[in-house]
């Protein structure tokens, strides 16, 4: 007895444990990617450093003249710490030098524009000039070959300045009578700030890697100081804003890892990305759509149930086709077609629904002197859709030498739309035909369980099959076939393959048919390998598998809860 | 309203002050009766009255349902079966139970009789085949079925299906038996075999039942409790239950006037 | 007419040419691959031709015509592979594959056009030189339309045949040969000649072991939810969102295998046991055993939900019946409700290892390679590598198809890898489906 009692409690422990952790697998996985993308969004910190780590060799220097101190005539002479250099008059002129070999050459001069300033320094390691006016205004410049592009403005927060020193590439410190304030020239951002002794500060020592710094007030008097900023090339909040970044004309979304940005700064704009998987799964959406809930409506509603039930069990193993065929299709197969025959396939896009609706009316028409009921007829149909698709490929060359040239794909560089092999339309079709099993099935699903009660009541009025579907049912269905669009849709979101092989893979902004794009999942894939661990690359990365992971959750708790609310609606009628 | 019953029956179950709730809804209510040994009582009244929650308070199966809470005693043999150290499986099989739907396991005639058995322990392929002979004797289904002894006993007829349940129950020789209504589910002939079942099973089980069929309440039973609406109404000898009922709600209730 | 608008009918034919299009357009992408994968182990006939009008006939293989639209139309190309070059400082040859004009083929098909593949995958067209059809023990000597014929010897030929002489039946011959070789030996010649054993092998040990680690781990959680849990709001709560992660895209599985089971876990378990390997990681770099676990948490929503599904058509009854013998609950449980819904837990692991089988996306990020030097099962102890990288059909495909030197080749082959890799999934999924047809006939017989 003891041993069969004691199996059940064993039993029980195991199962619930095993339970256990597979929920705890499954909650694991959002809460490390939130716990390793938290760091994006952690701000800059200075801290005190209490323990003296002597080790630590300052590289950087400066010395903190009294107040005023560079208001004298003589120029002002500024340098990178690599090989620019700016001579800087008090009345705003400049003169700009880049070290070639041993020597200094001009490369430009020229006046700012301002009157008059009050503190400047150049970013070290960068080609940017900032310049602070009376105004607490510091305007920053960078040279693009012979030009000066000029940045968005920095308000300080405090207006009596005393120096101007240069931290990183892209930030710097204003120092204040009693405060430190830490900038971020990319983005503007106000960083951190520091409380200073009201004793004027002598020197500011920085380390190599920008984590040190140390401040002295006297000879025996100086603190060091940890300054934390773990992620600068997205804490500004450049991942969804534009930003105008150094070396570039404007502001803009850059999506840029750090292997392809010429200074090895990564620029991590989400926005293209997203732009990228809104567009592949719109076009997809777009296609699939149509196609899957008028074919899903016509098997639950119009076929016998024998072909019903093969059509059904065809789609649902479709369902599972591995995308990276449907990749491999899209890209060698369907991208050089449709390179050579687009005239073709806009033709077919308009004709063959032409003919259909044609070819239904006179159909019609013909019945109906017959005197006969106007079923539908499949050979009659069938043909008719060979019709139409034979007569665009008969129509299409003709078209396109009447219209086009003999070429639409030069016609449109002619009108400067740019055609690449692997574009939208591609995606739409092949991404199209990956999401209609979906859709389909469905659809197909909530459509046929709709109770028959329902419309038998509608036929016995005398509507046609049709206006029975499109009057009582379709309306009944609706939330069943939302959820069904919203299930492709989630699928779209989140395909990998065939967005990898027939995009391009470039970040591209916009809905241009014609254009490529590069999506989240297919950077996820391509550059999650590459990327170092623990950049801001890889926690980039991270959070763009969190925003895909919560959208297709939501998008599929937003099914579940439809589905169940068809279910009860059925239940009640 | 209580009909004291002069018996010398010794009492196999004794029901007391037992209440009983549902998804927080009342469904028995202090029900205070005795179940005499070797005798068949039959649990009469209408549909919802709470005779199967009554009858599955006898082997504690109502625990398996959702949100189940009860009061009061249970006593099988003077032992409150609702004491926290019962234990729950040696129980049921002491009180063996029967649903109103056959529910064969999908497996073959021997292993459903079998189950209970094994369960216990049984391994010794000798005693098994002898104990599943007996069981299956004593319903009368071992001539229909001994040549099909492995073949699925989904493809018995649902009257056999009802006769191995049973045999399946009473394989493990258990002191009550809770049939709940038993041949509901099943054409006149096999309700018939059934009946005679039940018949001869009084002589060495105490048998429980649960029906809507007066007759065969008044056919088979020896004692009948009538319950209505979660209480206890009458209790007493099948034949002064039709004959004299003491309450109006059960001369009602048998003259078929309600219910 | 207006009635014709007010009974649908445009609708209906839209609909009809909806469902013909769609399912036109899958049978057309089946059938497509499916003849191209074929198509691409059936001996083509091989023909001669000339660069010049001067130049010795050279024999090549007929790829397909090539029309350049863009510049003039009546011209009309055929793109020829001769096979691969053996490097001869004298002829100053273009490249493997030549565009030529369709006067620069000559009509004429020699019967003795030889096509040979050497062990190595090189593979040549040539002229037998001598009358005998099999090599002799030497070699063969071939007229590869240089100098002088060139002797390959013997021990060097993997297969050869002469195409322009065989009859359809000995083509048939060539063709199943052909096959067994693809399905059997191991890739050469960068990808693009050899079979893809190592592939398909990869595959199945990865889905074989994501198997076994998502079976206990799904049917278990599955009872837990279903037999085990208080059945209340919370457990219904996580009971969807167990659904729900079915959908959730696959690469973001990978993603989250690639940084937590491999660089966190497998980080650990380098510095806790092969800790004198370090720096060269063993478990903290993508492999067979990351990958499998990866795949294998991608498809446990997959097994929940099909073995719940069994559990709960599964009647109640079943449960009481059990129950009132005296079982316990661990009794009712795997005495009578698992094996009853055992077929349901077979449905959902077949459908969970044909999802795996298609992924890829997920396997780039956590243990797939282009090419593996080892294979993840062999003889040496412990027979199963778990850290070792692994080959994979889908990604091979993918591989073969975008970074494959040679894309003539390339493109043809992967229709035949695309052809195995889809033959493969439709099996699964059909004994899936078959398998549910059947459950669902028993239950009918038990309700
Ligand atoms: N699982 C349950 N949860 C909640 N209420 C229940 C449950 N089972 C039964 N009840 C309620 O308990 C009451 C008694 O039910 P019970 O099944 O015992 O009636 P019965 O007398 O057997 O009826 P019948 O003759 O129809 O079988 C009914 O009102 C019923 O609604
Ligand atoms: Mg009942």
């Amino acid at each position: 007895m003891w041993t069969r009692k004691s199996r059940d409690c064993i039993s029980r422990v195991a199962v619930t444990l095993v339970g256990y952790s597979v929920l705890l697998a499954f909650a694991l996985i959002f809460i490390f990617l939130l716990w390793q993308v938290w760091p994006l969004f952690q701000p800059a910190k200075i801290s005190v450093q209490s323990l003296e780590s002597a080790s630590v060799t300052m590289v950087d220097s400066y010395s903190v003249q009294s107040t005023n101190g560079h208001t004298a005539t003589h120029p002002l002479m500024l340098d990178n710490g690599l090989d620019e250099r700016v001579q800087l008059q008090a009345d705003g002129y400049f003169q700009w030098y880049l070290r070639v070999g041993d020597d200094w050459q001009l490369q430009m001069q020229g006046h700012l524009g301002l009157a008059s300033w009050q503190a400047a320094t150049m970013l070290s390691g960068s080609r940017t000039l900032l310049v602070a006016d009376k105004n607490a205004q510091v305007y920053s410049w960078f040279r693009l070959h012979q030009e000066l592009i000029v940045r968005p403005r920095i308000t300080l927060r405090q207006m009596e300045l005393q120096a101007l020193i240069p931290v990183s590439a892209d930030s710097f410190f204003s120092l204040h009578p009693g405060q430190l304030d830490w900038y971020h020239v990319t983005t503007g951002k106000h960083l951190a700030e520091l409380q200073l002794p009201d004793t004027p500060l002598q020197q500011l020592q920085l380390s190599e890697d920008r984590q040190l710094m140390r401040l002295h007030w006297g000879p025996d008097h100086s603190q060091a100081y940890q300054l934390q900023w773990q992620h600068p090339a997205v804490a500004g909040g450049q991942l969804w804003s534009a930003v105008h970044y150094e070396g570039r004309r404007e502001a803009a979304y850059v999506w840029q890892t750090a292997a392809a940005a010429d200074d090895s700064n990564p620029r991590l704009s989400l926005i293209p990305l997203t732009s990228g998987t809104l567009k592949a799964a719109g076009y997809a959406m777009l296609f699939a759509t149509p196609l899957a809930i008028l074919a899903a409506v016509f098997t639950a509603f119009y076929l016998p149930e024998r072909w019903r039930y093969r059509t059904r069990a065809t789609m649902e193993m479709l369902e599972s086709m591995p995308t990276v065929i449907l990749g491999f299709i899209a890209a060698f197969l369907l991208a050089p077609w449709l390179e050579q025959q687009l005239m073709l396939f806009f033709v077919l896009l308009v004709l063959v629904p032409t003919v259909l609706v044609l070819c239904s009316a006179l159909w019609f028409h013909w019945r109906q002197r017959q005197q006969q009921q106007a079923e539908q007829p499949g050979a009659v149909l069938v043909l008719s859709l060979v019709a139409g698709i034979l007569t665009a490929f008969m129509l299409a060359p003709a078209l396109e030498h009447a219209w086009f040239d003999d070429s639409l794909l030069l016609w449109l560089a002619g009108q400067g739309i740019d055609y690449q092999q692997r574009n939208a339309l591609i995606i739409g079709m092949a991404m199209g035909l990956a999401v209609i099993p979906s859709i389909f099935s469905l659809t197909e699903e909530v459509v046929s369980q709709v109770p028959a009660s329902l419309t038998q009541g509608v036929l016995a009025l005398g509507a046609s099959r049709w206006q029975t579907l499109s009057s009582m049912v379709l309306p009944v269905a609706a939330p069943g076939i939302l959820a069904a669009v919203l299930l492709g849709l989630g699928r779209a979101l989140g395909e990998t393959m065939i967005l990898i092989m027939a995009t391009g893979n470039t970040p591209l902004l916009g809905f241009d048919p014609f254009e490529g794009m590069r999506t989240l999942t297919a950077s996820l894939a391509l550059e999650m390998p590459e990327a170092a661990v623990g950049s801001s690359h890889l926690k980039v990365l991270l959070l763009a598998a969190l925003l895909l992971l919560v959208l297709t959750f939501l998008i599929n708790t937003l099914v579940s809860l439809l589905r169940q609310r068809i279910r009860q609606r059925y239940l009640q009628l | 309203m209580q009909t004291t019953v002069q018996t010398t029956m010794q009492t196999k179950v004794a029901i007391h002050e037992f209440s009983l709730w549902l998804q927080h809804q009342q469904v028995l209510d202090a029900i205070e009766l005795s179940i005499p040994a070797n005798q068949v009582t039959a649990l009469i009244g209408p549909s919802g009255c709470g005779k199967s929650s009554l009858l599955r308070a006898m082997n504690r199966m109502n625990e398996l349902m959702l949100d189940c809470r009860s009061q009061g005693q249970v006593l099988l043999d003077g032992q409150n079966i609702y004491q926290s150290e019962t234990d729950v499986a040696r129980l049921r099989c002491r009180v063996g139970m029967v649903f109103q739907k056959p529910n064969p396991f999908p497996k073959s005639v021997y292993d459903n009789v079998a189950f209970g058995l094994r369960l216990q322990g049984q391994r010794s392929r000798r005693r098994l085949d002898e104990q599943v002979e007996s069981a299956l004797k004593q319903v009368g289904l071992w001539s229909e079925v001994k040549n099909r002894l492995h073949h699925n006993a989904l493809t018995l007829s649902t009257g056999q299906q009802q006769r191995l349940v049973i045999a399946r129950a009473i394989a493990l020789q258990p002191e009550v038996l809770l049939l709940d209504e038993p041949a509901s589910a099943l054409d006149p002939i096999s309700t018939l075999k059934v009946e005679e079942l039940i018949y001869e099973l009084k002589a060495a089980y105490t048998v429980v039942i649960v029906t809507h069929n007066m007759q065969q309440a008044a056919r088979i039973s020896d004692y009948t409790a009538f319950l209505n609406q979660g209480r206890l109404v009458e209790w007493a000898e099948t034949h002064t239950i039709f004959t004299q009922p003491a309450s109006q709600q059960t001369e009602d209730y048998i003259t078929g006037r309600f219910g | 007419m207006r009635q014709w608008w007010q009974q649908g009918s445009p609708w209906v034919w839209f609909s009809a040419s909806a469902l013909l299009v769609c399912l036109g357009l899958f049978m057309a992408l089946l059938g497509l691959i499916a003849v191209k994968g074929m198509h691409h182990f059936w001996p083509a006939p091989l023909v001669q031709f000339q660069l010049t009008e001067q130049s010795r006939p050279q024999l090549g293989r007929l790829v397909r015509s090539v029309s350049d639209r863009a510049e003039r139309k009546d011209r009309a190309y055929r793109l020829v592979d001769r096979g691969d070059l053996i490097v001869d400082a004298s002829s100053q040859l273009p490249g493997r594959y030549l565009l030529l004009e369709a006067h620069q083929l000559l009509s004429d098909r020699p019967k003795q056009a030889v096509w040979v593949q050497l062990q190595d995958g090189r593979t040549f067209y040539g002229k037998q030189v001598g009358q005998e059809t099999a090599p002799s023990d030497a070699g063969l000597w071939l007229d590869l339309g240089m100098a002088a014929p060139v002797l390959i010897s013997a021990v060097e030929i993997r297969a050869y045949w002469l195409p322009n002489q065989l009859s359809f039946r000995q083509k048939g011959a060539v063709f199943w040969q052909e096959w067994r070789y693809f399905l059997t030996a191991s890739p050469s010649q960068n990808q693009s000649a050899g079979g893809i054993f190592p592939a398909i092998f990869g595959t199945l040990v990865m889905v074989l072991l994501m198997a076994v680690l998502v079976t206990p781990f799904g049917i278990l959680a599955a009872i837990y939810l279903h037999e085990y849990a208080p059945k209340n709001w919370l457990t219904q709560l996580i009971r969807t969102s167990v659904y729900n992660l079915a959908g959730i895209p696959s690469v973001v599985m990978g993603v989250f295998g690639l940084a937590f089971f491999v660089y966190v876990l497998g980080g650990s378990l380098d510095r806790l046991f092969y800790a004198d390997q370090l720096p060269a990681p063993t478990f903290g770099t993508p492999g067979l055993f990351w990958a499998a676990l990866t795949l294998a948490l991608l498809t446990l929503p997959v097994v929940i939900v099909a073995t719940e599904e069994g559990l709960s058509r599964l009647p109640q009854a079943q449960r009481l019946a059990s129950f009132a013998l005296g079982a316990t609950q661990a009794e009712t449980i795997w005495k009578v409700v698992a094996p009853q819904a055992a077929p349901a837990m077979l449905t959902g692991l077949i459908l969970a290892i044909a999802r795996a089988a298609g992924e890829v996306a997920p396997l780039m990020l956590v243990g797939v390679v282009k090419s593996a030097p080892q294979l993840p099962v062999d003889t040496q102890f412990p027979f199963i590598h778990l850290e070792r990288k692994f080959m994979h059909l889908g990604y091979h495909l993918y591989d073969v198809g975008f970074q494959s030197p040679d894309a003539e080749v390339a493109m043809s082959l992967v229709y035949a890898i695309g052809l195995v890799l889809l033959t493969l999934i439709l099996l699964l999924n059909l004994s899936a489906f078959f398998l549910r047809q059947r459950l669902r006939r028993k239950y009918r017989l038990i309700d």
